[in-house]
């Protein structure tokens, strides 16, 4: 009878230990971040997608000779000094951010970026990123106009 | 009702019509508004149980459907709407059909008699509590069926863990009502609210140990009927697939998942209106007149969402039982417990009698 009654007791008093605890667990702040709308820290040494200054390139295609995918495609017009870059194509189906581009390029012209969410509608639409076109999001704070100006300022390192 | 529609009957448009033809679109017009009732707020319980799951879980859970996921039983119920109706070869045709729609009438057709707020009852019966306890039972021969029709080993071995288990705790259920019949005298839900009302030491919950006892082990009981965890066995997802609804696809499947969120708002209203004093707010105040007995209702609600949540909490606190722990549990502890409740609540009536006075009549219980 007394252990019986025991066993009750500590029945009972086990539910609402469990139940206090899984209180407490419901009366914090979750910790999922949503998202598109909020993002998580982004350390600057982390390698998102390619920043590039077409102006100060080269075009001596060491980065594309570099690339161990191949995934780096370089066009000009015209030779010697009045050669023009007319197209810097990276191929991110390809590409595994292994930043071995960076290392050899002479003028410092292509850097890891940011930017890493490469979400679109549809397949097909960036997949590949021509850098020396358009206005997309790999313009961040590092890319030409600020060559030397290094981490973001809310780095926080 | 039936004084209400015969006032309606003899005044204004409705006067020339026939007196049965009232009755009958009465009756359906009450069905529909409980069916309302019941269907949507059994779809905003399913959002709440996954918000306060996730809460649980330190995550947020839905929140994108509507304003903070409101509308997600909306999403949910149009995909499974849009799945493929499957009904296995091998089942027994009209017995696989037959078995979610009475599962869910057994559910639905108890809201008859639960007293929403004083005079908002579809049917006001005498036998109130007895009609409750015997129409949630119609839930077992659904089950069954739904195990057998199916022709799956995982969905009849989930309907015999139920059946055994309704069966069974159908016994501490009924006792432990039957403390608050014996304090309230009656087996008629308004009446046992209307015994209910003024402060809230007025409450069968706190009339006593014997009533706080009962509470609680109706509330486990409930839980039990209920198949919520832990006493999930029935549908226990990591051992037996799905239990009895294992075969069931589509419209059918959201039959029962309805059928059993409704039986969930059933039971908590139930248990609000016996032991935690049904629309009385736990201080006098009179809440019989055309605007009170809607505050009534919301009182009532409120109750209700507060019992949904300790359901949905208990759910995601404990762990599932063991098959023979769950019989141990009923058959040993619950039931002893609730009739030693019974005979307790028996003396207190017989002493709250001979000591009279106010404080005998709230020992009495009326």
């Amino acid at each position: 009878m007394k252990t019986y009654l025991e066993k009750v007791w500590a029945g009972v008093r086990t539910t609402a230990k469990g139940m206090v605890l899984t209180w407490k667990h419901f009366v914090t702040k979750p910790v999922t971040v949503q998202y598109p709308e909020q993002k998580t820290y982004f350390s600057p040494f982390e390698r998102g997608l390619h920043e590039f200054e077409p102006d100060k390139c080269i075009m001596c295609h060491l980065c594309a000779k570099a690339c161990p995918v191949d995934c780096i495609l370089i066009e000009e017009e015209g030779t010697g000094k009045a050669a023009r870059l007319t197209k810097y194509e990276i191929d991110y189906s390809k590409c595994l951010f292994c930043s071995l581009c960076i290392d050899p390029c002479p003028v410092d012209c292509i850097h890891m970026g940011q930017e890493y969410d490469l979400s679109a509608f549809q397949r097909g639409d960036h997949v590949k990123i021509d850098f020396t076109k358009g206005d997309g999001p790999w313009r961040t704070k590092r890319t030409s106009a600020h060559p030397e100006a290094g981490l973001p300022e809310d780095a926080g390192v | 009702m039936q004084q209400w529609l015969d006032q309606l009957a003899g005044s204004g448009l409705l006067a020339g019509l026939p007196r049965g033809l009232v009755y009958t679109m009465g009756a359906v017009g009450a069905c529909t508004l409980v069916l309302l009732f019941a269907s949507l707020l059994a779809g905003e319980v399913v959002w709440l149980e996954r918000r306060v799951a996730g809460r649980m879980q330190a995550r947020i859970g839905p929140n994108r459907v509507g304003p903070q996921g409101l509308l997600q039983f909306l999403a949910d119920g149009l995909k499974l709407l849009g799945k493929e109706d499957v009904i296995p070869a091998e089942a027994d045709r009209p017995t696989f059909l037959a078995a979610p729609v009475i599962v869910f009438m057994g559910a639905f057709a108890a809201f008859a008699v639960v007293p929403f707020g004083y005079g908002l009852v579809p049917a006001d019966m005498n036998v109130g509590l007895f009609l409750i306890l015997a129409l949630t039972s119609i839930e077992v021969p659904g089950v069954i069926m739904a195990g057998w029709a199916s022709n799956s080993k995982w969905a009849i071995l989930g309907s015999m863990r139920e059946v055994a288990q309704m069966v069974s705790y159908e016994m501490p259920l009924g006792i432990s009502a039957l403390v608050v019949a014996i304090l309230a005298g009656t087996l008629n839900l308004s009446d046992i609210v209307a015994q209910q009302e003024g402060w809230a030491w007025n409450w069968y919950v706190l009339r006593g140990p014997f009533g706080f006892v009962a509470f609680f082990i109706f509330f486990t009981a409930a839980l039990a009927s209920l198949k919520r965890a832990p006493f999930d066995l029935p549908e226990a997802e990591s051992e037996l697939v799905a239990g009895f609804h294992t075969e069931y696809t589509g419209f059918r499947f959201a039959v029962f998942f309805l059928a059993e969120y409704s039986a969930m708002i059933l039971f908590s209203m139930v248990t609000a209106v016996l032991f935690l004093g049904g629309w009385s707010p736990g201080f006098p105040v009179d809440l019989t007149g055309p605007a009170g007995r809607w505050i009534g209702f919301a009182v009532l609600f409120a109750k209700t969402a507060f019992l949904l949540f300790t359901m949905i909490w208990v759910r995601w606190s404990l762990p599932r039982y063991r098959v023979d722990k769950v019989m141990y549990l009923c058959y040993k502890v619950l039931l002893p417990f609730s009739v030693a409740c019974v005979v307790g609540a028996a003396l207190q009536v017989l002493v709250g009698d001979a000591v009279g006075g106010a404080f005998g009549r709230w020992l009495m219980g009326r």
